[in-house]
């Protein structure tokens, strides 16, 4: 049972359901090649004018618009995993994404916005596992020819610091 | 409370706060020179450059490090790691060691200013739209290089101008990324390092979005300078156990003031920057 927009009680629909399905399967399939570092799939996610941004709660409570890391297109999203592969030194390391609150809004047919929490959990060489980050992720999907895709991602983070430095994206 | 208990006999320290082109600045000591001596023609002549009409504030990151503080005031007097410790720089062709660059002091080598002058392009970026950048590292290229772009807007153009004031202060223009950086002991084991991102009060819109597509050079997640903090825990784990043992920092030590002041292969500011810290903290072999 779901509240339609007129804030009845409406039966859950099968297309309800797959919309559900589709939208928790693009969200898996975005943690799933990060923590297993697959980034070269992680811009075909993404429609090829998106953004994705990694933002300072800080920052956005305030209408503040710096973050820690902007992508205007694809193209710049592959720049980063080509600098991360090649250009930048920093010690290895895994995350590990856990997501909660999967909530989603209609905006058209082809549009949704999603909000979900985030955590991520990075073990560095020594062993140890530690909450690396907390957040929120705001996002704008759309229907494409391959699926859903994100045309918009923004990681707004709570915690206050980066711990010595980011170069995986979350 | 006592009849004869005054709370004006019980306040709070009160500091001397002085401030120039828009940065405040404290100090705790009766001793501490007026702010424009403490500072000196050198530096103020830098703070100028960058402060000449009214910014806008853009936003902060914060960075944590588990090394000592000092160990950031040596990365910023130390414009050789640069093309070595980062990269990205070298193979993007923003610095290299061969970059022509200025070092800058004051009097007392306290505080340091590094500029490198790799293009006089104001062109917006069409040289490197035109894909003339050639990869340091083999095959490898930007697919978006309007990153890179430096458009032309002080009257003494540079790629980079990095500023250290001692003890916390650090400005740097990074082609058209601008930020006021504060370091934050925390104790001798670690620091903070928040950037403060500002653009001019009269920036156009799409000058704006260029300096946030900027903020990705610097920064936590900097493409160009992430490493700093790491770079700094490695030194701090390879000498926190030998506190009684000394390295050398040779580098340039032969060459004359003119050539120091015209390369970035030099260990000067370094140097004169312990020489100056021993002073101000009493501190003689």
């Amino acid at each position: 049972m779901a509240m339609n927009e007129a804030g009845v009680l409406a039966e859950t629909t099968i297309a309800d359901i797959v919309l559900w399905h589709d939208l928790h399967r693009l969200q898996e399939r975005y943690i799933s090649v990060i923590d297993t570092d697959r980034l070269e799939e992680w811009p075909e996610l993404f429609t090829e004018d998106c953004i994705y941004e990694i933002v300072p709660k800080e920052n956005a409570d305030r209408g503040l618009p710096v973050g820690i890391m902007h992508c205007f297109g694809r193209p710049m999203m592959r720049d980063r995993v080509v600098s991360l592969r090649k250009a930048n030194v920093f010690e290895p390391h895994t995350y590990r994404h856990m997501t909660s609150g999967l909530e989603f809004t209609r905006i058209d047919r082809q549009t949704i916005d999603l909000q979900s929490n985030y955590v991520v959990v990075q073990t560095l060489s020594d062993g140890e596992s530690r909450v690396f980050q907390a957040g929120r992720y705001f996002d704008r999907v759309v229907r494409t020819a391959s699926g859903w895709r994100y045309q918009r991602k923004r990681a707004v983070y709570d915690t206050s610091r980066i711990q010595t430095l980011l170069v995986t994206p979350v | 409370m006592p009849a004869d208990f005054d709370p004006k006999d019980h306040g709070l320290d009160q500091l001397r706060v002085e401030s120039y082109r828009g940065l405040i600045f404290a100090t705790f000591s009766d001793r501490t020179p007026s702010l424009a001596d403490y500072l000196g023609p050198q530096m103020r002549e830098r703070l100028d450059r960058i402060f000449h009409k009214p910014i806008t504030y853009l936003g902060c990151t914060r960075q944590y490090s588990r090394s000592n503080w000092k160990l950031y005031t040596e990365n910023v007097r130390d414009p050789y790691h640069a093309s070595l410790l980062h990269p990205f720089f070298s193979t993007f062709n923003l610095v290299r060691a061969s970059t022509p660059c200025k070092q800058i002091s004051d009097d007392r080598g306290l505080h340091h200013c590094v500029m490198a002058f790799h293009t006089e392009d104001s062109s917006g970026g069409a040289a490197y739209a035109e894909s003339k950048i050639a990869s340091f590292k083999a095959g490898l290229r930007l697919e978006d290089s309007s990153i890179l772009a430096n458009i032309g807007e002080f009257k003494e153009e540079a790629n980079i101008q990095i500023q250290s004031i001692f003890p916390q202060l650090v400005v740097h223009q990074i082609q058209n990324s601008l930020a006021v950086r504060q370091l934050l002991p925390k104790g001798p084991q670690s620091f903070e390092l928040i950037f403060n991102f500002f653009g001019y009060s009269d920036d156009s819109p799409e000058m704006v979005m260029h300096r946030i597509k900027q903020a990705n050079l610097v920064g936590p997640a900097g493409l160009v300078s992430m490493e700093d903090t790491f770079a700094t825990e490695l030194v701090q784990s390879g000498t926190v156990r030998a506190g009684d043992v000394f390295s050398v920092a040779d580098l340039g030590r032969d060459a004359s003031d003119e050539d120091n002041a015209h390369s970035v292969i030099s260990e000067k500011p370094v140097r004169r920057f312990w020489c100056a810290y021993r002073e101000v903290m009493g501190l003689w072999l």
